[in-house]
């Protein structure tokens, strides 16, 4: 396998009062070409953050990402659209990333019409009717408004400009949280279509577990800004290796009442915050097996067997 | 077993501008919550679940009316309450929390203060024994720095913190009855779990009963002793848990089960219920769920389904309940 994206040393740095918001600190990856990327933690995590920066929506504080080998970085111009065009964004909330004043047809041809596809307007305009069917919109739609939509139709409409052109990746964050379960099953099973179809890769960005867990070949666990585990999904949710990956699959109710007895661990505390976080291993205000060493040493992402990176100084 | 709530019939519409008919939102629903138990509500949005609390407590939009119905409660009917009387009952008798405390708490009194009042209120305790107490509150609920939180405003916390004094706040209160409307639902998982385990240490504590509003049968699993299901205003499954779980009969309650991705290995298809839900103003004629139900035949379009006793305590609102195993039938889209 290939990596289609590769993040290196990433940093991203806010200034904000009382001190800097250390949202993505140090985080390297690759994504390989084809594949489903989960990647999970809980609020300011760093996740959304992660995804704007890979398709360079934000500038990184220090850091690379290469995209098909080419690092973004030192693309300008031309050549940085054209590279982005393979890659693309559906976002969580299918309400406020529609324009309300523009025709569902409208918003899809946008990208279309920046870079400049098609010969004539009726071209795009043909293409946006075809593109709305693959999404499972009907084509009649195409001048009705996004408030005349329900919340699965929204996502639909986002997910058809995101595939306007032809990408290759699609960072998907939280595109399935706003949703409610019957709906919800519908827009995964058509992100699990469309990627059979048109070989896509995706970067599932996501806080539910199980979701993460019925999509993805490979999850990463982020935790203040950093990647505490990566590993093969069934591994990942078979047996933790981090003591925070193993806290966050206790912690989600599960549909099955037999189960709400089990002897779970629970996390104490509140999320800390990434404004000045903890010194070494930042889940240590929170981990139950923390010693000296945590507190002092930040713990390095390391493989502890084939395919399975853990930042722990002690992995269960 | 004794209830403490006792709904019956409950039918509630609501207006809307430009539109002469009302839209009706809640369409006859009996829900029965006993004494000390946990009483799962579960739907999708819309299906009327939250309108069924905000009539029982009076606390229905200005455009909402409560078109029929009794909700019992130790004698009275709530529904027929004035204002001074319903005020007696909420905060004492009856607490709600809802997904955003912020809307509970008020935004320019430090939260302890607010607490320390409603305790005040409520036990007739001074001043300084009421801000011990709810310093020693705030430290059960799980509030780090309790002293320090005390002086804190509403919006100097975060969310699972200000669920946390609410889940305090009716602690102090010991409410017969707790509405908690999707409490965790803005919450990370780590804080969803611990703000589940407080309500059951709530209930044993005081004994008191909870209704638990929630899209998450996740949430309904883990904390709940029975559960309506609600589709289209209507109640159209009731069960203790382990059946619903087991062996839900209603082919609405079927779909949802089968709609989770943790049921599904990955690269399956996940199961999902064609269509969408009805609009309130044109509601099918027979069986609402009818049109996006994969077992529907033609009486299940004409005729409106009663609900039906399947098993012990177990009820649904179907011409021909789905038995144990079926497959949720269908084709998936």
């Amino acid at each position: 396998m290939s990596a289609l994206l590769r993040a290196e040393h990433l940093v991203k740095e806010f200034p904000a009062k009382g001190g800097v918001v250390h949202a993505v600190s140090d985080v390297s990856f690759a994504i390989e070409a084809g594949e489903t990327l989960g990647l999970v933690g809980e609020s300011g995590c760093g996740k959304s953050t992660l995804g704007k920066l890979l398709l360079d929506l934000i500038p990184p504080t220090s850091g690379k990402v290469w995209f098909k080998d080419q690092d973004l970085s030192l693309l300008r111009g031309e050549p940085l659209r054209a590279l982005r065009r393979g890659m693309q964004m559906i976002f969580q909330d299918p309400y406020a990333s529609l324009d309300p004043r523009m025709s569902v047809g409208r918003i899809i041809m946008e990208p279309l019409n920046a870079h400049r596809v098609g010969a004539s307007r009726r071209e795009r305009a043909d293409m946006v009717r075809a593109l709305m069917e693959r999404v499972g919109l009907r084509p009649e739609f195409y001048n009705r408004y996004p408030h005349q939509f329900s919340g699965g139709q929204r996502q639909r409409i986002g997910i058809a400009r995101a595939l306007a052109l032809n990408p290759e990746l699609i960072i998907c964050d939280e595109p399935v949280s706003a949703l409610d379960v019957s709906i919800q099953a519908q827009i995964l099973n058509l992100l699990s279509d469309l990627q059979a179809q048109s070989h896509l890769t995706y970067l599932f960005i996501s806080h539910d577990l199980n979701v993460v867990r019925y999509l993805s070949d490979r999850v990463i666990v982020m935790f203040l800004g950093q990647i505490c585990e990566l590993s093969g999904t069934e591994a990942l949710y078979a047996a933790p290796r981090h003591p925070y990956t193993r806290f966050l699959l206790d912690a989600v109710p599960q549909p099955d009442p037999n189960r709400r007895d089990e002897a779970r661990a629970m996390l104490t505390g509140e999320v800390s915050s990434p404004v000045n976080p903890p010194a070494g291993c930042r889940f240590h205000p929170r981990c139950p097996y923390a010693d000296d060493r945590c507190r002092r040493e930040p713990p390095q992402l390391t493989e502890l067997e084939p395919g399975r990176l853990c930042a722990c100084h002690h992995p269960l | 077993m004794e209830n403490i709530l006792e709904i019956r019939n409950l039918s509630v519409s609501f207006a809307s501008d430009g539109v002469r008919e009302r839209a009706v939102a809640v369409n006859g629903v009996d829900i029965d919550i006993p004494r000390g138990k946990t009483v799962g509500l579960v739907g999708e949005s819309g299906c009327g679940k939250s309108v069924t609390s905000l009539s029982v407590m009076g606390l229905l939009a200005a455009n909402g009316r409560v078109e029929g119905g009794s909700a019992m409660f130790g004698g009275q009917d709530l529904l027929k309450l004035n204002d001074r009387q319903m005020r007696q009952i909420r905060g004492n008798r009856i607490s709600m929390i809802f997904q955003e405390p912020m809307t509970s708490l008020n935004p320019v009194i430090p939260v302890g203060k607010q607490v320390a009042e409603a305790l005040r209120l409520h036990t007739g305790a001074d001043a300084k024994a009421a801000k011990v107490r709810t310093v020693e509150i705030f430290g059960k609920v799980g509030i780090p720095e309790p002293e320090k939180r005390y002086g804190c405003y509403p919006h100097q916390l975060s969310g699972g913190l200000r669920q946390r004094v609410m889940i305090g706040m009716a602690m102090i209160l010991k409410p017969d009855l707790l509405i908690a409307d999707e409490p965790t639902t803005a919450l990370d998982v780590s804080i969803e779990a611990q703000i589940l385990r407080l309500m059951r240490d709530l209930q044993r504590e005081s004994g008191t009963s909870i209704l638990m509003i929630t899209h998450n049968l996740g949430v309904v699993a883990e904390l709940c002793d029975s559960v309506y299901v609600m589709y289209a205003g209507e109640v159209v499954e009731t069960a203790e848990v382990h059946a619903l779980f087991d062996a839900c009969a209603h082919p609405y309650t079927r779909g949802l089960m089968a709609s989770l991705p943790r049921m599904t290995p990955k690269g399956q298809r996940l199961y999902n219920i064609p269509g969408t839900v009805p609009n309130l103003r044109a509601m099918p004629a027979g069986c609402r769920f009818a049109p996006r139900c994969a077992f529907a035949v033609e009486r299940c379009q004409n005729e409106k389904p009663p609900l039906i006793t399947v098993g012990d305590g177990h009820c649904c609102r179907c011409f021909t309940p789905l038995s144990r195993g079926a497959a949720p039938g269908g084709e998936p889209l």
